[in-house]
Formats: C-alpha cells, sequence, structure tokens
C-alpha cells in the first residue's frame, strides 16, 4: 500500500558512468518488491512542479525494521538536477511503493538486460532473487565506456558474469546492448537464460524484446513513460499494447512480461 | 466555532467547498488508501463517455515551468463499465459523487446525463463542453453561447440530478457563456478546463505531445483562472467552481473571494495527492482565524477598485 513520506536525503553518491546514487535516511515504511517505483520531489514550490519517478535501485533494513531506500538518477533535467545536487538533509516527499514490481524468476539462469541508466532496478532484484544455485549475468549497454554505470552495487551476486556493450567500442561488444543480448544467445544455445529481464529506454526493450520472444525465453521488462501522478490518475503513462489496448505504466506495470505489450513480430 | 462551509449546488449540499477536478482523480479508488474523503466536499471523476475511449498515444503530457500541459484524448472506461466497475467504489466514500461527461453530439449529451444522472450513487453531473484534447471533445459546444446553452438545456431536461457546466478558458468573454449556460438550467458552472497551449521539441522539431497541440494546468494557469472566475461570477447568480492551479489553501481563499463558491484541486493531487484534505483544513483554520462563520461572507468579498 502506497504512503506519502517525508524523508531526509541522507547522501548523494557517485555511482559511475555519471549516474548519482541517492541514499535516504532509515524511515519507518512498508518494504517495496523489486521493480516497484517511488514518485520522489524534493522541497521546491511549484517549480519543477511534478515529482520523478524512480524505480528502486536497493533497499536495506536496518535498526531492526527501519527501511533505507536508494535510487539511482541521471541529470536529464531540472528535476534530475535538483535532486542530484540536494543537500544532505534535505527532505524529500517520497511516494511509494508503486506499481508491479518483478516476480520470482523461473529456473536458474537470469539474464538482467541494462540499456544506460535503465540497469536502476537490477540490484535490488540481484539481492532479491540471488541462491546458490542460480547464475544471475549483467548485460549492460551504453553509448561509450564514459557512460557504463558502475555495478558495484550488486556486490558478489553477479556469479553469471558482466558483459559490457557501448555503442562506439570503446569497452567491451561493439554495438548495442540488445545486438550484445542476441550474440551472446547464439553463442549459448546449450545454456539459455531461463529468463531474462530487461529495462531501458523504450525502443531498446522492444528490441530485445523481440529476440527473446523470437527465441522462445520468457523476457520481463521494465517499462518507462512519462509519469504525472505514479498511481493512475493522471493517465499521462499508457501505452498502446500489441492488442490495441491501454497499459497504465504506473499501476499495470513498469514491470511486465514482454509479450503484454510487444508480439513476437517488431513493429515496422 | 467551526464556520459552516457547507455550499449547495442545486439540491445537492457539499460539506465544504473542496472538490477534485475531473482527470486529476481517477474514479476515486487509486487514492482510497491514501486520502480521508470525509475531509473534502466531493470527487469529480475522469470524464465518462457513451463509448469507453483509449486516448492518445504516447507522448500524453509534458511539464512546463509550475504546469503541465497534457492531451490524454479523454480515455476512459466508458459509461457500461463505469456503472459496473466503478460505482460501487463510489457509493461507498463518504463525500459527494460528481460524475465528469461528455459526448460527441446534443442528443448524446442528453441521452448520457439521463443515464449517470440515474445511477444511484452520483450526486451530481458536471458537463464537459471544454476539452482541447480530441477533435470532438465537447470543446465546439464550449466557445459558442448558443451551442453551450443547447447542450445545457438538453442534458438538464433528461436529468434532475444536480448539473454542473464546465466551460473553456479560451473564450473572449466567459460572462456571455456563463450566462447562457445558467439561463439554460445549469445549477453550477465550473471555471475552467486547462487552457490551449503547446511545446515543440527544437532539435526534431516535432511537438512535445502526439496530439500535437494540448492543455496547460497547474499553478501557470492559476491568475488567468482568477480572472475568469471573477468575471464569470460577476455575470451569473448561480455557484462558481473554479478550477485551474489552486495549490495550497490560500488559493482556496483566494478563489472564493474572487466569487468561487466551490474550489477544484486538479494537478495537485499529483503532486500531494493529499493536498485537497489540506485544503479543507487550511480553509477551516483560516476561517477560525478570520473570525468568518460562514462561508457565503467570503464569496466574492475581494474589494475591488
Amino acid at each position: 500500500m502506497p504512503a506519502l513520506s517525508r524523508i531526509p536525503l541522507e547522501a548523494v553518491e557517485e555511482a559511475g558512468g555519471g549516474c548519482l546514487r541517492l541514499v535516504c535516511a532509515p524511515a519507518s515504511i512498508v518494504a517495496p518488491v523489486p521493480g516497484q517505483f517511488y514518485m520522489v520531489r524534493g522541497p521546491w514550490e511549484a517549480d519543477p512542479l511534478l515529482p520523478r519517478p524512480f524505480s528502486i535501485a536497493r533497499f536495506r533494513t536496518v535498526k531492526g525494521q527501519q527501511i533505507q531506500l536508494e535510487f539511482l538518477l541521471r541529470v536529464i533535467g531540472r528535476g534530475t538536477r535538483l535532486l542530484g545536487t540536494a543537500h544532505v538533509g534535505t527532505e524529500l516527499d517520497v511516494l511509494g511503493p508503486l506499481g508491479v514490481g518483478f516476480g520470482d524468476p523461473p529456473g536458474n539462469s537470469v539474464w538482467m538486460v541494462a540499456g544506460g541508466i535503465g540497469i536502476a532496478p537490477f540490484p535490488a532484484l540481484a539481492d532479491a532473487i540471488a541462491t546458490p544455485e542460480r547464475s544471475l549475468s549483467l548485460l549492460v549497454g551504453a553509448r561509450t565506456e564514459a557512460e557504463v554505470p558502475g555495478f558495484e552495487d550488486f556486490e558478489g551476486n553477479l556469479n553469471g558474469g558482466v558483459e559490457i556493450a557501448t555503442d562506439d567500442g570503446s569497452a567491451g561488444f561493439a554495438g548495442t546492448v540488445v545486438e550484445l543480448l542476441a550474440s551472446q544467445l547464439d553463442k549459448a544455445t546449450n545454456i539459455r537464460p531461463s529468463q531474462v529481464y530487461v529495462c531501458g529506454p523504450h525502443a531498446m526493450m522492444e528490441a530485445a524484446a523481440a529476440v527473446c520472444i523470437g527465441a522462445g525465453i520468457p523476457c520481463s521488462v521494465s517499462l518507462e513513460a512519462p509519469m504525472g501522478c505514479g498511481m493512475g490518475t493522471c493517465r499521462g503513462c499508457v501505452i498502446r499494447t500489441h492488442e490495441d489496448t491501454n497499459f497504465t505504466v504506473c499501476t499495470d506495470g513498469p514491470v511486465t512480461d514482454a509479450s503484454v505489450i510487444w508480439s513476437a513480430k517488431p513493429s515496422p | 466555532m467551526t464556520a459552516d462551509l457547507s455550499v449547495q449546488i442545486g439540491t445537492l449540499s457539499l460539506r465544504n467547498p473542496i472538490l477534485t477536478a475531473s482527470g486529476t482523480f481517477g474514479y476515486a479508488s487509486e487514492y482510497g488508501t491514501m486520502v480521508d474523503f470525509k475531509k473534502i466536499g466531493g470527487i469529480i471523476t475522469k470524464g465518462i463517455s457513451p463509448e469507453p475511449r483509449l486516448g492518445n498515444t504516447q507522448p500524453r503530457i509534458w511539464e512546463t515551468e509550475s504546469g503541465l500541459i497534457n492531451a490524454i484524448g479523454l480515455d476512459n472506461v466508458g459509461v457500461e463499465d463505469f456503472e459496473h466497475s466503478k460505482l460501487d467504489y463510489l457509493r461507498e466514500i463518504d463525500c459527494a459523487v460528481v460524475v465528469n461527461f461528455f459526448a460527441e453530439s446534443v442528443e448524446g449529451y442528453a441521452r448520457l446525463a439521463g443515464t449517470l444522472g440515474s445511477m444511484t450513487g452520483v450526486d451530481a453531473l458536471e458537463a464537459n463542453i471544454s476539452c482541447p484534447n480530441v477533435k470532438a471533445g465537447g470543446r465546439e459546444f464550449g466557445v459558442d453561447p448558443v451551442a453551450a446553452a443547447e447542450v445545457t438545456r438538453a442534458s438538464r431536461g433528461a436529468t434532475d440530478c444536480p448539473l454542473i457546466v464546465k466551460l473553456s478558458p479560451d473564450v473572449s468573454n466567459i460572462g456571455d457563456i456563463a450566462s447562457a449556460v445558467a439561463n439554460a438550467g445549469a445549477d453550477a458552472i465550473t471555471v475552467a478546463n486547462s487552457v490551449p497551449a503547446m511545446a515543440i521539441d527544437i532539435d526534431s522539431r516535432e511537438p512535445r505531445l502526439s496530439f500535437g497541440r494540448g492543455g496547460l494546468t497547474g499553478p501557470a494557469i492559476r491568475p488567468i483562472v482568477m480572472r475568469l472566475v471573477y468575471d464569470a461570477a460577476q455575470a451569473i447568480d448561480i455557484p462558481v467552481i473554479a478550477s485551474g492551479g489552486a495549490t495550497t489553501w490560500h488559493d482556496v481563499v483566494e478563489f472564493i473571494l474572487a466569487g468561487a463558491s466551490a474550489v477544484q484541486a486538479g494537478t495537485v493531487n499529483f503532486v500531494n495527492p493529499q493536498a485537497s484534505v489540506e485544503m479543507a483544513d487550511g480553509l477551516e483554520s483560516y476561517c477560525q482565524h478570520h473570525a468568518i462563520d460562514s462561508l457565503a461572507q467570503l464569496v466574492g468579498a475581494a474589494k475591488m477598485p
């Protein structure tokens, strides 16, 4: 059940690749499910007006029962700039947890495919699903090496390894992370993932979903859309599915099976 | 002593003048765990049409300085699903339930007013004749006094349910439209809807919204709506309900001084789902502090030159 809480900012840290980590002070709030998100706003008056949606990047239980939330952000506009430059102690309005998070994956080979800041929900997911039997791999893409987000938040959870793709070839695979995904699947015919999770720009997720759907591999995506409210009322984040129905990203998602949004055939 | 904040809209009595604006509060259940309904006057639903509507494609919203441009396109469940899947919840909440509605013809408005007005649990109707974000969204009725009166008269004739008519801000003389609608039998008017607006991406040269144009809401439009409320209230005797940019109880008091009998909390619900309750609490404190016994003492009490 979502709640609106006022939580002081405890730290703003560099998280690699030009991303920042917002660490909230521990608070008496309910624990989220990985993949859920929060609407976050600083104590400014009417401008910028709306809170900004952030996936929960990590959370931990401290002092017995308080929950400490962490968000990853990339500065892309005024709202994210203000949050990224906020002083420690700034009181944030945090509304959540919101939406539908990740479910338990089938099988023991999970690939997480991240486009840039799309890495955000995966550390919390890895915390939740890591088991000694399960192999967790990260495929992360960025335009250049300098923009590859860090993955220290995964700590020891990436026992299946990390593959990097850069558009300019400055690190790892030269190409997009979707091309990397396709190439890895070609190589890995005998160790196919039992589940692929994808988060990144909409077009990247659509392309990754097409690869997975085509290969018959279960694929969940964590969708992104402009959001006003996070609770289904403003209708700003509604996208159209391949069946010409509406999907409300903030309440039907953000996490959903890719086949709900896209059919096997990629749109032209 | 607690001030009497009640407001009369036709036969409907609101406990206080705070309503939540259509399109910013869903069908109320979305905020059910966060809003104490018995603290506010009422909620106004998302606009209901005769048939379900998917609305526009992405992108649908674009934030600007202290405001939000939207072109949702009247995405709603349609009257049939509204009755079957939304109304049960609305019957249980402890505040007035106003159903916003629109159609594509005068006959369509009348038919829908009759249908919705007869549903148990619907306390009042708000006819939207002013949405800028669809090709046939009623706005053509809202910018012409004759057409506005025709829609009002037809809807009035179809139901005894209290009838509010939501006007467009995009008119040269709000008083003329307000008078026409009042004379045609409306119990109250809402002033106004979102202000027609636009934003363009200078790199792609494409509009920021898929529909091209949109409607601006939020604090950015409040002074514009303040003047419209004042002018409308000068022109008619039925209640004026202010809608446009109210964010705090200060804004509520300001709208009431301009002539509003009730005030809608709109885009602010996205910023703070509890804003409407905070407005009602703040208004009550203001009245106590200023020894106001009854809201009527404040309505239109601005000292204009």
